[in-house]
């Protein structure tokens, strides 16, 4: 791996107003990210998980800290500043029925980051938006349909290849399989692996699913409350957690594996726990 | 167990459901299983497989436009009065709870939760307003909220996830319902609130004897959860078994995708992909196909499969809907290096 990695995150803090007062939902976050490589972001919700992705995405001001994709800082950039970086970085969303505009074909929707980013020239950009459909595994001549003419599965294919419109270095996926089922959901977890695999991508994967990151990532952050309590390889942290939220966490998941015992938590017969443990 | 008892406490036969005016657009497609008291059935498939509308169908709650076109729904012995609902009103709740998956969508975000459990009880118990109030204040406790009292007076919108699912199953519990329906009860929630909930959910049944039926997708949960299982997909029951007999030995094709499909820590890669995934996506429901509806994504699909649906086979425990059960066995074992 290079000596500069791709995204360098460091002492990171983000705080805004709301209503009832200030809150700070990322408290002082530092991690790396290398060239082609996966790390997982895990945590319940509320811990500012997708508040970071935001920061790292330009569309949340960072309070403080630093955030460099290859050397360069982007926190505390303008909008204008801004405009160079985007490229470089772009994000799937969870919910693949909203994140796409209903009244646009398919094919002018992954079209316009081009568009907006004047990448090409014209004639060739349905080329390019043909291209991108065959690798995210889209029938091209589909470019003509409307996104509720397409299942889940493939609306978040249509999520992926736009995305990658723009051939970023950074892919910042936001629980990007949570709405789909098990089936559908492997199907996208191998897409998005054969993709890293061919054009060298690096993903920051967000997800409250620690057994899907065991499988999928190389690394692991888990975040709590603001900040990340542990992080390290992903299988070594699924089998040797070493804070005591990741321990809690694993304690609760169900692994579909009828050979062994039920995860403590379950069980009425297990020492009782504190019922507020998680909430407030 | 479903052997040892001669009625079922919830018995659901060939259970048939239709878009109204368009019978062909056949969402159930004959769906049978039973429950008994202090048992939980699972019932798992993704989405578009019925489950839904089969818990709904149970409770007579099936949208407009939808409709029964057939089978029967008994609880206890006695056929339930689906499309009455003023009679529907007297079961709901009382003889048959239902948890729903998303807690806010459930509650009236107008009215604090104790009021809302407390209407439930006075719906179908006839109780003094005081003793219904203790009633509220003790369900409350029972579900593992602390400070009953200020629960009670709080309105939706201040309580978390976890605890807006533990007031709708205090609802659900509120008049000792004999079945609970648990429609993907913790789909909404952090794995440590799951835990808890489905924690809290086996408590009751050891001390309530009540019977579950679990509808979900979650693996992971049906294997810590459930007693039996029912598989569904297309609108049928493909598999049932008691669950440590489904998973170690699946037999129809589509559990054994569902269970291959499902992330599981330690286990190694198989081949270049990272996950086992089931091509193709699930058919329409209009669609006319004869045979099978799993065979058009099944990799082990023959000529007979495209004819005629599978009927039901096996013993009583484990019953499969598929021509060629557990085909992959002969294929393993050519594979097999030695």
């Amino acid at each position: 791996m290079s000596m500069t990695p791709l995204l360098h995150v460091k002492d990171l803090h983000c705080s805004f107003k709301v209503s009832s007062g200030m809150i700070h939902p990322v408290r002082g976050v530092s991690f790396d990210l290398h060239r082609g490589e996966t790390l997982a972001l895990v945590g319940e919700s509320g811990c500012g998980k997708t508040t970071l992705a935001r920061c790292i995405l330009g569309l949340q001001k960072a309070t403080s800290g630093s955030i460099q994709l290859e050397g360069n800082e982007m926190a505390g950039l303008d909008r204008m500043q801004l405009r160079k970086f985007r490229p470089r970085v772009q994000c799937v969303f969870q919910d693949p029925f909203s994140s796409l505009n209903p009244r646009k074909r398919v094919e002018v929707l992954l079209r316009e980051p081009l568009d907006v980013h004047h990448v090409g020239p014209k004639e060739e950009r349905l080329r390019a938006v043909h291209e991108m459909m065959e690798k995210v595994g889209l029938p091209s001549e589909w470019g003509r349909r409307f996104p509720h003419e397409f299942s889940g599965g493939q609306r978040q294919r249509i999520g992926i290849a736009r995305a990658l419109m723009l051939r970023p270095d950074l892919l910042i996926c936001d629980e990007p399989v949570s709405a789909l089922d098990v089936s559908v959901q492997a199907q996208i977890i191998n897409l998005l692996d054969e993709l890293q695999r061919d054009l060298g991508v690096s993903y920051l994967f967000i997800s409250h699913d620690l057994t899907l990151v065991e499988t999928f990532a190389d690394r692991v952050a888990m975040m709590f409350k603001g900040e990340i309590v542990e992080s390290g390889p992903a299988r070594e942290v699924w089998r040797n957690p070493q804070s005591d939220f990741t321990r809690r966490m694993i304690d609760a998941i169900p692994v579909p594996d009828v050979t062994r015992a039920a995860p403590p938590a379950f069980r009425p017969d297990a020492a009782p726990q504190d019922k507020t443990m998680t909430e407030s | 167990m479903a052997e040892a008892n001669p009625q079922p406490l919830l018995a659901v036969e060939n259970l048939e459901v239709a878009v109204a005016g368009h019978p062909e657009a056949r969402i159930l497609r004959g769906v049978t299983f039973a429950v008994n008291r202090g048992e939980t059935l699972a019932i798992v498939g993704e989405s578009g497989c019925g489950k839904s509308m089969t818990s709904l169908s149970v409770m007579g709650l099936l949208p407009a436009g939808v409709e029964k076109t057939g089978g029967s729904l008994r609880l206890d012995g006695t056929e339930l009065p689906i499309t009455d609902n003023r009679k529907m009103r007297k079961i709901r709740a009382a003889r048959i709870g239902m948890v729903f998956q998303e807690p806010m969508a459930a509650l009236n975000p107008v009215f604090p939760v104790g009021k809302q459990v407390a209407e439930v009880i006075g719906e179908h118990m006839s109780l003094s307003r005081s003793a219904a109030r203790a009633r509220v204040l003790s369900l409350l406790d029972q579900v593992g909220l602390p400070d009953p009292e200020r629960i009670a007076k709080s309105y939706p919108h201040r309580l978390s996830g976890g605890q807006l699912q533990r007031v709708v199953i205090a609802m659900a519990l509120a008049c000792d319902p004999e079945v609970i329906i648990a429609d993907e009860p913790t789909t909404a929630l952090d794995v440590t609130v799951q835990a808890q909930i489905m924690r809290l959910l086996k408590q009751l049944q050891i001390d309530t004897q009540v019977a579950i039926v679990l509808v979900t997708h979650n693996l992971g949960l049906v294997a810590h959860t459930a007693d039996r299982v029912a598989v569904m997909y297309g609108g049928r029951k493909v598999e049932e078994a008691p669950t440590r007999e489904l998973f170690l030995n699946p037999q129809h094709p589509y559990t054994r995708g569902l269970l291959d499909a499902t992330p599981h820590p330690d286990r190694q890669r198989r081949g270049g992909k990272l996950l086992n995934e089931i091509p193709g996506t699930v058919p329409s429901i209009t669609d006319p196909m004869p045979g099978c509806r799993f065979a058009p994504r099944c990799a082990f699909a023959q000529a007979d499969c495209q004819a005629a649906p599978p009927p039901e086979e096996g013993p009583a425990g484990h019953r499969v809907a598929c021509y060629h059960p557990a085909a992959w066995a002969a294929q393993d074992k050519t594979e097999a290096p030695q």
